[in-house]
């Protein structure tokens, strides 16, 4: 469906920035993609290439099996109204309605009015905002106008949507709202989801597939489970970190004694249901603290993250590690507790 | 000689037409020179929809030149131009084409401003829907400017009757040339500020309008 074959952005400059290094991407119909990467790394650069509002200094972009820069002009704006787009500052047009701001591109097209009408209305009330029509988007909140974004960028009824930064301007809850309604147009109407963002509750609670940019490389990609649950790259454990592991109190880091021996525990899947700490307790008749614990779903799938103390002589604890390896449960030693 | 108030009444009358009819049509003129400029001079800019640094450059030099020129200077530097288009150096029409002069650049350079205010997230926007350079313009561009564009215009009338004033010294006729005429030839204090005090009551009407307008399409 849309496929990036070794694109790389070079902005020219003193000096030029290579905001993205040989960037290969395969996004499937149906998926939603999530990139996800600090501010700088390129992400803005890489879903604007989408769409060649951005153009590759190098590589290809090809959606739904052309060639955009194969394109004519002409070409390029009609495939471009296949692709909706949405943004962080939404970019709407301020003086006009909701109405016509999502009428536009439907006007751009020279649509009939009658037509225009109805499908903007059906529009405004699948995005919960029929009643604000007349209004303009002065009068709206972050989440309306996002919502009347969406609205606009469904208008030509695209295959594919592409969120630059969608939700970073929203609150919590109005992000939830507006990632909702994201599922729903993924749902309902097939239509595939490249969305980039920062932030990895996002893409936990949206995504099937992420990648991680990092200064303009991929440095992982995978199915929204296996990288949350088996990080790989350092910046993608940052990542699943700012959600799943927070830095351990002071206080905590203090009590913990000199021979105590601190362990990341991560169960996945089946093992995620079982009380396998309880048993490790009764089995070797070691003392173990849980610092601190997370136990979520991921795409309907258990999965638990615990950071746990061991108070024991060192062949214990390698008796214990060993064990809870055998349970297919992933165990790692933390020696820095600084993160 | 006494002051002649049965003569002078009827002068201030054509002095106001000839006034009004000198800023009104070189303003017209000036838009319609201008506003095509400013679009051009955004459009063509780097990063813009029609990116051209040829065009920009020139229309730019080019803006820049009569803009440096003082208007007096230019009023005497293009009489043979105005000969050859009015068939006379002096007189209301004569004083109308060195007024285009001056205010045309002046209005592209405002519009150019008035367009460069809007969100550039805006024509993002516009091209990620497909749209062609000309609807950017049009239905993103202008009406997104349009509030700021009043303005402009309000400020290019104002530079322009004032600069009315200065094309009346050399015979233009309108308000300017009477206050020269009695006043400063003729010492009489009371002409000058008849001429200034209507002078002043038009800027604030032109004033008062823009800011009207510009406050009725805003929508922020
Ligand atoms: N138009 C541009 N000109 C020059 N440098 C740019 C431009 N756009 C982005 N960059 C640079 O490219 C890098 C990646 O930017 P961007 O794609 O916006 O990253 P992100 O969206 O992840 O924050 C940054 O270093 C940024 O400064
Ligand atoms: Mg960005």
């Amino acid at each position: 469906m849309i496929e990036l074959r070794n694109v790389s952005k070079i902005y020219p400059g003193l000096p030029p920035v290579e905001a993205l290094k040989e960037v290969s991407l395969h996004i499937e119909k149906g998926e939603i993609f999530g990139v996800v990467g600090v501010s700088g790394a390129g992400k803005s650069s890489l879903i604007r290439s989408v769409n060649l509002l951005e153009k590759p200094t190098t590589g290809e972009v090809i959606v739904d099996g052309v060639s955009l820069a194969s394109l004519s002009p002409e070409g390029l704006r009609d495939a471009r109204r296949k692709i909706g787009m949405i943004f962080q500052q939404f970019n709407l047009l301020e003086s006009k309605t909701v109405f016509h701001n999502v009428a536009l591109p439907l006007y751009l097209s020279g649509k009939k009015k009658k037509d225009v009408e109805e499908k903007v209305m059906e529009l405004l009330t699948f995005v919960g905002l029929a009643d604000r029509a007349e209004h303009y988007p002065g009068q709206l909140s972050g989440g309306q106008k996002q919502r009347v974004g969406i609205a606009r960028a469904l208008a030509t009824d695209p295959h594919i949507l592409l969120c630059d930064e969608a939700t970073s301007a929203l609150d919590p809850d109005t992000t939830k709202s507006v990632l909702d309604l994201l599922q729903r147009i993924n749902t309902d109407y097939g239509i595939t989801i490249l969305l980039i963002t920062h932030e990895m509750d996002v893409v936990r609670n949206l995504c099937h597939q992420v990648a991680v940019l990092d200064q303009g490389s991929i440095v992982e990609q995978g199915t929204v489970y296996d990288v949350f649950t088996n990080p790989k790259s350092q910046t993608a454990q940052r990542f699943v970190r700012t959600i799943f592991q927070q830095e351990l109190p002071k206080s905590i880091q203090n009590s913990l004694k000199e021979q105590d021996h601190v362990l990341r525990v991560v169960f996945t899947g089946e093992n995620a249901n079982q009380p396998l700490i309880a048993e490790t307790i009764k089995k070797f008749q070691v003392n173990i603290n849980i610092l601190q614990g997370n136990i979520t779903e991921l795409q309907g799938k258990p999965f638990g993250d615990l950071l746990i103390s061991i108070h024991g002589s060192t062949k214990e604890i390698a008796e214990v590690i060993h064990y809870l390896q055998e349970k297919q449960v992933s165990v790692e030693e933390v020696k820095s507790l600084g993160f | 000689m006494a002051f002649d108030w049965a003569v002078f009444w009827p002068q201030l009358i054509d002095g106001i037409l000839a006034t009004l009819i000198m800023v009104i049509v070189s303003l017209a003129f000036s838009v319609l020179i201008g506003f095509p400029l400013g679009v051009v001079l955004v459009v063509t800019r780097p990063g813009h929809i029609l990116e051209n640094r040829i065009v920009y450059a020139i229309l730019s030099t080019i803006i820049n030149i009569f803009r440096s020129v003082p208007f007096i200077i230019l009023l005497v530097a293009i009489i043979p131009f105005t000969r050859l288009v009015t068939g006379s150096s002096i007189g209301t029409a004569a004083a109308i084409v060195p007024l285009i002069f001056y205010a045309a650049p002046y209005v592209g350079r405002l519009v150019e401003n008035s367009l460069l205010e809007v969100e550039p997230g805006v024509v993002e926007a516009a091209q990620a829907m497909g749209a062609t350079p000309w609807q950017i313009i049009w239905r993103f561009l202008l009406p997104e400017a349009l509030s700021s564009l009043f303005l402009a215009a309000t400020i290019a009338t104002i530079g322009l009757i004032g600069a009315s004033a200065m094309a009346g010294a050399v015979g233009g006729g309108g308000l300017g040339d009477l206050a020269i005429t009695y006043g400063y030839n003729q010492f009489e204090v009371r002409v000058i500020v008849i001429t200034v005090v209507l002078l002043i009551i038009f800027v604030q009407l032109v004033q008062s309008l823009g800011n009207y307008l510009a406050q009725v399409v805003r929508r922020k």
